[in-house]
């Protein structure tokens, strides 16, 4: 069920944590420094060109920031553009609000519209967005055409460069050296964002939505906060732009002005915050060149020449190379810098027979008590029904087990219970809170998560960072405070800490900087548990935790489950591995064809007839029957 | 009254133009769940071809016949160059690849025809009365047309076999992969028939609402907004959002303020999407195409 | 009719097949067991073309048609009845059917093969015009199969056609592969979860485990044998081996 919202997956290199934030410094550095040099290298016309590059690049960084973050596209970037120019143009010359003051509301009204368009459309899939917003670009010209109020057609006029201190910023290069600050201060908060918890929790959104959200992701808040940012970015644009010309018309919402901005951000590469103002340069270079290079080409063309080397160049870089500029950059450095050894995976040790609790928790429910109960569950799929009218209860602190053969319905009901899937009738109630149809990170937020039977692994990110999402409830950096960067870093080492405790409990310590794709299957199992395991849950589901594992895995597995019961967690698991589901459950419940059939002790459901029968397939003839204890059978294999 | 239905009138017309562009997204949404930004410049392009090859001295027939056949190997072509080579197509990657194609078309078109905005010869027929509301022959020509194209269309995917094969790609994409019906081929036919749809609506429409570059914006996004109205993957959905949308659309420019006309696609937009985002005729599903 | 030889594949990074050998001989019918993740279901994606193998063979009927796409194979003679079915929904049962048969003539033999599989499955006559998304799981299971035999395969490889389906059904569908067996000589592969019932039908058994082929045998031998028990009950057949 992974979400069709992906982002081309060079995108997500910017969560990969591996990358020393050393190497990032020295190019923002660089940076810093090409941009402070240019007005005092670069021709006068060339640092017109680059004022217009910083300007646009502003609204690049936001619509940059969307993509890559939130897999979300717009293309009407130039309506909260044109929402922050008609802003501060009206309150400086209508109201002779001060320049500052009057940006702050500028940008402001270009976030609340943003605000109000994306709370509906955020929710649904892509193409909504794309195509609202282009349509946002449409009534914002409409609007402003008109309106008298804003100027109808010839727009508003009369906005005064800067001035502060008695300097006035009116040539190219003193505006650029005003603006390059600007622009760099909101580089870094961009940057500061992807990197932290609120990058890492959509980046793992981007490789499977519903397992970040099944670890308390709220990935609809999250990207609403990013769409709103990003056109404050656009807002702050505007700001820049009509100081700058002086005058802001219809034509600052039109469509070719959008295409620009999502050029930028493309060719600079998705999600890359420097790509974008590497990439806006770029572009306003190609804009300038195709619109002087056209006529001569062509006697006679005029209007938005340009436009079609920005259609060709959008289609070419998304073909050929869909990581832009940045992803060019980074292939480069990487053939200079040496390939890291692949660190073998050591098997796993076994440790000695240690059987202390472990994450105990203080205020959690007292064993024995309900901490989950499902009530006449059912769930219809077409005219299939998966799941009938079940109902149970799991108690605190014990481990409750799900078996039944294939088909039983016993994902389904995870998947009821976990928020994944509302059920068609019947409820679900956590901790006497019911808690059915809600969504997964309401149930995570409940401290309960769950693993997946088939592995929803975060495959752009390391080990560490995979389990570090599992941190995301633990901590609480958000939009503002992930981006100024000092009060984030201290939480950031707190979770470094614990995310290397869980590896360390689950033996995957020696893994933890090895890309999580890279890993066989077992341990990208263990390492969906850790994840779990990070949120410190009260209840654990696990989806066949056993399946792929080997048999000293198994084993280690079984005594990890035993040692969290003992701390207090209770965990519910599917498992087809029976013996070891008879050895490890204190209750088991069966399904079969979508009823549960029994529900007892592992030995009353051992011998339960209809057990045997359902289970086994075991009818008249009876030359397959029960394996005796697999106990046994695993001791011996120690032996090897 | 008499002013009602002129209003109805127009709507209408200019509504059975948004749902031939709206058909046009169903038929790509199902088979490759991509929406088609170029879909709009469809319908520019063919109007604008079929003005310069009738204004050169061809027959209107020829003309018209002139500019849908382009259109159609423009979007088979942009099929073949853009979509077929995207391993994993995501939502994203579809946005800006076919909004890449249509800026591409948009400028083309620009350098080709210049900016002003052109008419193709009316259709042959006079206009007359009806108690007092005018019609135009044109308005018959497009809801005629639309009508039997609309119901051939229907028919193709409700009764041939191949348009059926179209429905299974759309439906279950492996299955129809494992009895042998190559998905490459019906993204390829299905962006052939956008083609046609789009270029017939553009043809219809050129001659009361003009032909220009960039006239395939706007009839690109209502063309959406109606598909949206049907919930994006119905026909019979897609073709009655696209006559409430031009409808709505007149009956706002007439009462109202002509000024709001473009802004009440987005608007429905919104209000679709916030209320019913299925779609407003939602027993419509794939399951009935 | 059917020979694979180190066979390798998987998804992306992830290897899951490991040196699959097999050699079917026509007009067999040949289960393939083991626990979850063991990678049946993978075997029959590589064989009917919807994974690319990294490296090996597929020899079809003589023909190689490794690393051929899945409608390429179809149209060699391959017909793969998916796991759940995968029934296109809003079609009726007769459409199905008719695009089961998308690789060949249509026409008169076309119809002469719809009546085979309606004397196959007879309650699908009664429903032949309903969409199949409509019908019960054991009838989609059915129209499934009879999508697959449209295309007059020399080969039907089925993945866990009992899956989910209440006992009666599973025989049902089992009495009619076994028939399709017996009365024309279809070479037949099927995973299955469901052992018991794979047992009764089959010639030979193949039980993989983590990616490999570890025995193969006859039912009635294999019935007998302590590992293989592990194997489809969940313990994993290498461990219950050693």
């Amino acid at each position: 069920m992974a979400s069709r919202t992906t982002v081309a997956n060079s995108t997500n290199d910017v969560n990969n944590r591996r990358r020393p934030w050393a190497g990032e410094l020295v190019s923002f550095a660089v940076l810093a420094l090409l941009l402070a040099a240019f007005p005092l290298v670069a021709p006068e016309s060339m640092v017109n060109v680059g004022v217009y590059a910083l300007i646009y690049g502003l609204a690049a960084i936001g619509l940059s920031l969307l993509m890559g973050l939130a897999g979300q596209v717009s293309l009407g970037q130039a309506a909260f553009f044109a929402i922050g120019a008609y802003g501060q143009a009206l309150l400086v010359t209508r109201y002779e609000v001060p320049m500052l003051v009057a940006a702050v509301f500028a940008v402001l009204l270009a976030m609340v519209v943003a605000l109000l368009v994306g709370l509906p459309l955020l929710r649904l899939r892509g193409h909504y967005l794309a195509l609202a917003t282009l349509g946002l670009g449409i009534i914002v010209a409409v609007a402003a055409t008109e309106s008298d109020f804003l100027g109808a057609t010839s727009g508003l006029y009369g906005v005064d460069k800067p001035a502060f201190g008695g300097r006035r910023y009116d040539s190219p290069a003193e505006y650029f050296w005003l603006l390059a600050p600007i622009v760099f201060l909101a580089l870094l908060l961009a940057r500061n964002i992807v990197a932290g918890r609120i990058g890492r929790a959509l980046g793992a959104v981007n490789d499977s939505e519903v397992a970040a959200e099944c670890l308390g992701v709220n990935t609809f808040r999250l990207r609403l906060q990013v769409f709103v940012l990003s056109a404050g970015y656009a807002g702050l644009a505007g700001v820049t732009y009509v100081h700058w010309i002086g005058v802001v018309n219809p034509n600052a919402a039109n469509f070719p002005l959008s295409v620009e901005f999502l050029l930028m951000a493309v060719l600079g590469g998705l999600g890359s915050v420097w790509g974008a103002i590497v990439g806006a340069f770029a572009v306003e270079f190609l804009d300038e060149g195709l619109r002087s290079v056209i006529p001569m080409i062509l006697p006679g063309a005029i209007g938005e020449v340009q436009l079609i080397g920005f259609g060709v160049v959008l289609t070419v870089v998304i073909l050929f190379v869909p990581g832009g500029i940045h992803g060019v950059w980074r292939r480069l450095l990487a053939r200079f810098r040496r390939p890291s050894p692949a660190a073998a995976s050591a098997p796993v040790e076994e440790s000695e027979a240690d059987e202390s609790p472990l994450l105990t928790r203080p205020d959690r429910l007292p064993a024995g008590e309900t901490l989950l109960e499902v009530r006449g569950l059912v769930r219809r799929f077409g005219g299939v029904t998966a799941v009938h009218d079940v109902s149970f209860e799991v108690r605190a602190g014990e481990i409750f087990a799900l078996i039944g053969p294939n088909g039983a319905g016993k994902t389904t009901c995870f998947n009821m219970i976990s928020g994944v899937l509302a059920p068609s009738e019947g409820s679900v109630w956590l901790r006497g809170e019911r808690i059915d149809g809600r969504k997964p990170h309401v149930f995570a937020a409940g401290r309960a998560t769950r693993t997946f039977q088939n592995l929803q692994i975060f495959k752009s990110t390391t080990v560490r960072g995979n389990v570090a999402v599992g941190r995301h409830l633990r901590s609480r950096a958000g939009l503002l405070r992930g981006a100024l960067v000092l009060p984030a870093r201290a939480e950031e080492r707190q979770i470094s800490r614990s995310v290397d405790e869980v590896l360390e409990l689950v033996g995957l310590a020696q893994d933890a900087d090895r890309l999580s794709a890279d890993l066989p299957f077992g341990r990208q199992r263990l390492m969906e548990i850790a994840r779990a395991l990070a949120l410190e849950p009260d209840l654990l589901l696990l989806d066949e935790p056993m399946a792929g594992l080997s048999g000293g895995e198994r084993r280690e597995l079984v005594r990890l489950l035993r040692r969290l019961r003992a701390g207090g967690m209770t965990i519910v698991l599917v498992e087809h591995d029976v013996e070891a589901v008879m050895a490890l459950a204190d209750r088991v419940a069966v399904l079969d064809d979508g009823r549960l059939i029994a529900l007892g002790t592992p030995d009353e459901v051992r011998n339960d007839p209809a057990v045997l029968a359902a289970y086994l397939g075991v009818d008249d003839e009876d030359d397959v029957t029960v394996a005796p204890a697999g106990a046994g059978r695993a001791a011996s294999e120690e032996g090897q | 009254m008499t002013d009602l239905f002129q209003l109805l009138l127009a709507g209408v017309s200019i509504g059975a133009v948004y749902a031939l562009i709206a058909m046009g997204f169903v038929v790509i949404f199902t088979v490759s769940e991509v929406i088609n930004l170029a879909q709009g410049e469809f319908a520019a392009l063919a109007g604008l071809v079929a003005i310069s090859a009738a204004g050169s001295g061809l027959p209107l027939p020829a003309a018209i016949l002139l500019a849908i056949a382009t259109v159609v190997v423009v979007a088979a072509v942009m099929q073949r160059l853009t979509i077929a080579p995207v391993k994993r197509m995501t939502t994203l990657i579809s946005i800006i690849l076919t909004l890449g194609v249509s800026t591409a078309l948009k400028a083309a078109m620009l350098l080709i025809w210049g900016p002003e905005g052109q008419g193709l010869t009316p259709f042959p027929g006079s206009d007359f009365n009806v108690f007092g509301v005018s019609v135009q022959a044109q308005y018959l020509w497009i809801l005629g047309v639309t009508a039997i194209v609309a119901v051939v269309v229907t028919l193709f995917y409700e009764r041939t076999l191949l348009g059926k094969a179209l429905r299974a790609c759309a439906e279950q994409p492996t299955a129809a992969r494992l009895v042998g019906i190559s998905i490459a081929r019906a993204s390829l036919l299905s962006f052939a028939i956008a083609g046609f749809l789009g270029s017939v609506a553009g043809v219809l429409s050129s001659p009361i609402y003009f032909s220009s570059w960039d006239s395939g914006l706007a009839l690109g996004l209502k063309g959406f907004v109606a598909a949206t109205l049907g919930g994006l993957v119905s026909f019979r959905g897609a073709i009655l959002g696209g006559l409430l949308l031009g409808v709505l659309e007149s009956l706002v420019a007439g009462y109202v303020d002509s000024g709001l006309r473009d802004a009440v696609a987005f608007i429905v937009l919104i209000l679709v999407l916030v209320m019913r985002p299925g779609g407003i005729f939602r027993q419509h599903t794939v399951a009935r195409v | 009719m059917l020979e694979v030889s180190g066979l390798n594949a998987g998804y992306d990074k992830l290897q899951v097949l490991h040196d699959i050998d097999l050699n079917i001989p026509a007009g067999r019918l040949v289960a393939v067991i083991g626990a979850n993740g063991a990678g049946k279901s993978t075997l029959l994606r590589a064989l009917s073309g919807l994974i690319r193998p990294t490296s090996g063979r597929i020899v079809l009927d003589g023909r190689d048609v490794t690393g051929l796409s899945a409608e390429r194979i179809a149209a060699a003679g391959l017909a793969h009845v998916p796991e759940n079915r995968l029934v296109f929904p809003s079609l009726t049962v007769l459409d199905n059917l008719a695009l089961g048969g998308w690789t060949r003539r249509r026409g008169r033999q076309a119809a002469a093969r719809r009546e085979q599989v309606l004397e196959l499955f007879p309650r699908l006559s009664v429903r032949i015009n309903q969409p199949a998304g409509t019908l019960s799981g054991g009838e989609q299971q059915m129209v499934a199969i009879g999508r697959g035999l449209m295309a007059e395969p020399k080969v039907l490889v089925l993945d866990e056609p009992s899956l989910g389906l209440a006992p009666r059904l599973v025989g049902e569908i089992f009495t009619a592969l076994a028939r399709l067996k017996a009365d024309h000589r279809l070479t037949i592969v099927l995973v299955e979860q469901n052992a018991r019932a794979a047992f009764r039908v089959a010639d030979e058994v193949v039980v993989m485990d983590r990616g490999r082929v570890v025995v193969t045998g006859t039912p009635e031998t294999l019935a007998r044998d302590d590992r293989v028990q592990a194997a489809y009950l969940g313990g994993g057949y290498a461990q219950a081996a050693s």
